[in-house]
């Protein structure tokens, strides 16, 4: 059976490369939770990068949930029309956009935006011996590179998925009211019949752990690339991929276990 | 270093490595590309850690040390990459200044002294605002020897195969 073996080899070899990987990404988790405590070392750099992160992604974010809020009036006028009353095109949107939509889409877009710049710098840092050099000047390159990189990811995120989600809504509103002759107050009525407090609170949890999903995934892919330029173009992709993953993973975990 | 092997991989580097250099000397290691220079210096300053045997740098086993002990014994080490590995998102006095931001007896001021002098050695004390990609000449070796020396380190370590470098400030 000589034709077995080499497919049974490589789902071997792709095993131990994948188990491998996920010990390292513990490790550095570990290293990073460790290096906390060392402010002096992270904190100048947080708000740099919460503006990197956060401020510099606003454009296309939003342009992203304009675009998004755009669309669902025109699909749920298309679905309700003649079914139901008009204003549930407003429930519709309200809820889709921030319970889904809204911090899905805004994770998605943004780390190809933010995933694969971090991986693409720190994997430059690292191809380039700059990290090693960090260690050589008695800097915790994990404290210095990660830490800030993470915690900016885990708070702006929220912030722009926010911003994402009130103009998914605007959006949404100025498209019933010109395009499918609606007022704004049979949107809004819609948009109130089935809001809930939590489901804001629902699309902060999200997209925090969206954010914490891009960098960190963007940092470790950056921290383990070698082979030159080639390497951190593989980084790059490779962390778009997997946060890519591991976010729509985490969008039903969430939705399994909040909203029951 | 006392019988040190490492390999990567398969790749056996170092195999039963044991050198000695006593306080006061300069050593060269010379050998050809892929022999295993850069790789026995990274062991001096625990970039690497060995498969067997072990490392000592002032009566200190390097690969038994914890982080924070190890970066205590990397402030007084001084180390030149091959390819200079500056921070090239940093202006030429930020590289030079970064390893003394590590020192805690020094202010902000002698920080800045000490890089204008640094600078000052390799004529570049003008240039102190520019970012390093608009450095001309030679970048790998007018700010990485000052940027990785400055502390006047006890011990320095460079794998620079740099034209015309100079000797290192030492103690």
């Amino acid at each position: 059976m000589p034709y077995i073996v080499p497919p049974i080899q490589a789902i071997g070899r792709t095993t131990l490369r994948t188990v491998a990987a996920v010990g390292r990404a513990g490790y550095l988790a570990v290293d990073a939770a460790r290096a906390l405590r060392k402010g002096s070392l992270w904190a100048p750099h947080l708000l740099g990068q919460m503006a990197k992160i956060g401020v510099e992604s606003l454009p296309i974010a939003l342009f992203v949930a304009l675009f998004t809020g755009v669309v669902l009036a025109l699909q749920a006028s298309y679905t309700f029309t003649g079914a139901v009353p008009l204003y549930f095109v407003g429930a519709l949107v309200g809820k889709t956009m921030v319970v889904e939509l809204g911090p899905v889409l805004t994770a998605l877009a943004l780390s190809g935006r933010v995933g694969a710049n971090i991986a693409a710098e720190i994997g430059a840092m690292r191809v380039t011996e700059q990290i090693d050099a960090l260690e050589t000047l008695a800097y915790d390159p994990v404290a210095y590179l990660v830490v800030p990189r993470v915690i900016a990811g885990a708070l702006m995120f929220p912030a722009v998925v926010i911003l994402a989600n009130a103009l998914g809504i605007a959006a949404g509103l100025g498209t019933a009211v010109s395009q499918l002759d609606m007022s704004s107050f049979e949107f809004m009525k819609g948009v109130r019949l089935f809001f809930e407090a939590w489901d804001v609170w629902f699309s902060i949890i999200k997209s925090i752990s969206f954010g914490l999903t891009v960098t960190a995934v963007g940092c470790f892919f950056g921290f383990n690339t070698t082979g030159g330029a080639e390497g951190v173009g593989r980084a790059a992709t490779r962390a778009v991929v997997v946060s890519t993953m591991i976010i729509l993973a985490l969008d039903a975990f969430w939705a399994a276990t909040l909203l029951k | 270093m006392f019988d040190v092997d490492k390999a990567f991989g398969s790749t056996q580097v170092l195999r039963h490595f044991t050198l000695t250099v006593d306080e006061g000397q300069t050593l060269s290691i010379i050998g050809g590309s892929g022999s295993g220079k850069s790789t026995a210096l990274k062991h001096m300053v625990g970039l690497l850690r060995p498969d067997e045997g072990e490392v000592y740098v002032d009566d200190e086993n390097v690969s038994r040390l914890d982080q924070e002990s190890l970066y205590a014994l990397r402030r007084n080490v001084g180390y030149v990459f091959q390819f200079a590995a500056l921070f090239d998102s940093m202006t030429i006095a930020e590289n030079v200044g970064m390893g003394l931001k590590r020192m805690p007896d020094m202010s902000d001021e002698a920080i800045d002294e000490r890089v204008a002098e640094c600078l000052q050695m390799v004529g570049l004390l003008g240039r102190t605002k520019g970012c390093l990609p608009s450095c001309p000449g030679d970048r790998g070796s007018e700010p990485a020897s000052p940027g990785r020396s400055p502390r006047d380190p006890s011990t320095c370590s460079t794998t620079s195969r740099l034209p015309g470098s100079t000797p290192l400030p030492r103690r």
